[in-house]
């Protein structure tokens, strides 16, 4: 008896409430103490709302940096890749084709081209040289019995139209194993230093482990930067 | 969100009110319920499989992850807690027994797949160079191989002049799925190699293997291989039978990378992306089963 008292109580107070125009107006209240102040903050923000769309149109070009991972097979190019993407590097298969991967870096978007290494598929990498901001090539330290195959493939790289002026990082990979070359000696063994027509940097590094691997990126962020001014 | 409250509610509480008016109402509980309507499968197999782990009973719940030889003591127990009357129901029994026996084979077929891919290659190791030029008699009988170290290893889709470094992440995985094709199917492997070959469609024979190697390994690692090996082994699986889902995928990815003509061998990952989404999608039908069937015009296909 007495809860139907209380709702027949109720009934007319939820009554009174009830045109929405009224509690909407309510909502929009809440938590904005003056309707006045919301009208102009939203001029404010309409004016800055556009002025940093159009600051944001001009600037994303600028942001993307189209890099290209280029190596012998077994350098370990899709490991480095997918250590760069903080992905799971315990069952990687060799590359057939290439894989693709977006990265968000100090500011930059960066994209990353992963081509498989394979001789067989070595004449498609000129399909992807157009537009590159910086090439990384990557040397497994290890396999010294084809530092020589390696040396020429750069040298024929460095020789691209398409990649001139382009700056190169070249990863001595592969630095925890024990019979590891140091970067050094790899320096010297491909005679890097005559190289003049672009940057180039060699890091030692293990895409394994991931040493090494964050240095060689702030090279490159850094050699883009210099590039973009 | 009420989606998500209806299934909180659900999983809740009402699945066992329902539970409970069922059992008293036709004198079986769930599990018994669930072998007498569905026939032998993966219907019935994820069923009591999803009916066990989300039991309240704790012995119920590490049913599914005793080991093989336990199976037959733990269905005495279930039926022991659950007082089945084993005359009254006869064909329970069996029927629980080979539902546990599919659940924990599953698991323990995992374990053995990622032992066999953790054993890296190792060319100082007998048993897994033989296999290697195993591998190469079986898929180039006519052609001898000049040495160990040989351009020639290219010719059968290896990248380099020594396989032992393909074999990365799917490890001895990778060269036992290869064999098991080149051996059980041998002139299907040669077929699909004559393919891989081809001077426009061709591709890397071993290493798409590999790359197919890794894709069942993935579908088995996430569950999403159950159907088939429920519908397909009535008891507990062997790695033959994860070799024989190797040989399906290789098969049958051949035929689809001919019929879709990609321009070049480059175009590969999308294309693989497609054929995975494929089989991901044949794998949500409750009666599929990813079997090599030569019939006879030796042209093998999927029955599902």
């Amino acid at each position: 008896f007495l809860r139907r008292k209380a709702a027949s109580y109720e009934l007319p107070r939820c009554y009174f409430r009830q045109p929405n125009e009224k509690i909407e107006s309510n909502f929009i209240h809440v938590g904005r103490r003056n309707p006045f102040a919301r009208h102009r903050r939203d001029n404010h923000l309409g004016f800055q709302g556009l002025l940093s769309i159009l600051r944001k149109l001009k600037s994303t070009p600028d942001q993307e940096v189209r890099i290209l991972l280029l190596g012998l097979d077994n350098g370990g190019k899709t490991t480095l890749l997918k250590q760069l993407a903080s992905e799971d590097i315990s069952h990687i298969t060799p590359t057939q084709g290439f894989n693709i991967k977006s990265v968000q870096s100090q500011g930059f978007k960066l994209n990353v081209w992963d081509i498989g290494g394979q001789r067989k598929i070595r004449p498609y990498w000129r399909n992807y040289f157009e537009n590159t901001d910086v090439l990384i090539y990557v040397i497994d330290s290890a396999d010294r019995k084809r530092f020589e195959e390696t040396g020429q493939e750069l040298a024929e790289l460095l020789d691209e139209e398409k990649l001139s002026g382009v700056p190169v990082l070249i990863f001595a990979n592969k630095q925890d194993l024990l019979t590891a070359a140091p970067a050094a000696e790899i320096a010297e063994g491909l005679n890097l230093h005559t190289i003049r027509d672009r940057v180039w940097q060699i890091q030692s590094c293990s895409a394994l482990t991931g040493e090494g691997v964050q240095d060689g990126m702030n090279w490159v962020c850094k050699s883009v930067n210099a590039k973009k001014k | 969100m009420l989606a998500f409250i209806w299934q909180y509610f659900y999983t809740s509480f009402l699945r066992y009110w329902f539970k409970w008016v069922l059992r008293h109402v036709t004198g079986r509980c769930e599990l018994q319920r669930i072998c007498a309507g569905y026939a032998q499968g993966a219907e019935r197999t994820a069923r009591a499989e999803y009916s066990l782990k989300s039991s309240k009973s704790e012995l119920l719940r590490s049913s599914v992850d005793v080991e093989e030889n336990a199976v037959e003591s733990r269905v005495a127990k279930i039926i022991h807690v659950k007082n089945v009357k084993e005359q009254k129901d006869p064909a329970f029994k069996k029927n629980l027994q080979v539902c546990l026996q599919q659940i924990t084979g599953y698991k323990h077929l995992f374990v053995s797949v990622e032992e066999l891919r953790n054993d890296v290659f190792d060319s100082e190791k007998e048993e897994h160079e033989s296999m290697l030029l195993k591998l190469w008699e079986l898929l180039m009988p006519s052609v001898k191989l000049e040495s160990r170290i040989t351009k020639q290893w290219g010719d059968i889709g290896f990248q380099g002049e020594d396989p032992k470094t393909d074999f990365r992440g799917m490890g001895m995985l990778g060269l036992t799925n290869l064999v098991f094709f080149s051996e059980n199917y041998t002139e299907e492997a040669r077929q699909v190699l004559s393919h891989a070959n081809h001077p426009k469609l061709g591709y890397s024979y071993a290493i798409v293997g590999i790359n197919l190697t890794e894709m069942a390994y993935s579908l088995l690692k996430s569950g999403e291989l159950k159907p088939h090996f429920y519908n397909s082994v009535a008891g507990k699986p062997e790695m033959k039978h994860f070799h024989q889902v190797y040989c399906y995928l290789a098969y049958e990815f051949d035929k689809f990378w001919i019929e879709e003509e990609p321009e070049s061998i480059m175009e590969f990952n999308i294309y693989r992306e497609k054929f995975h989404d494929k089989i991901k999608k044949c794998l949500l039908d409750p009666e599929i089963t990813l079997i090599l069937t030569v019939d006879s015009k030796n042209e093998p296909v999927a029955t599902s």
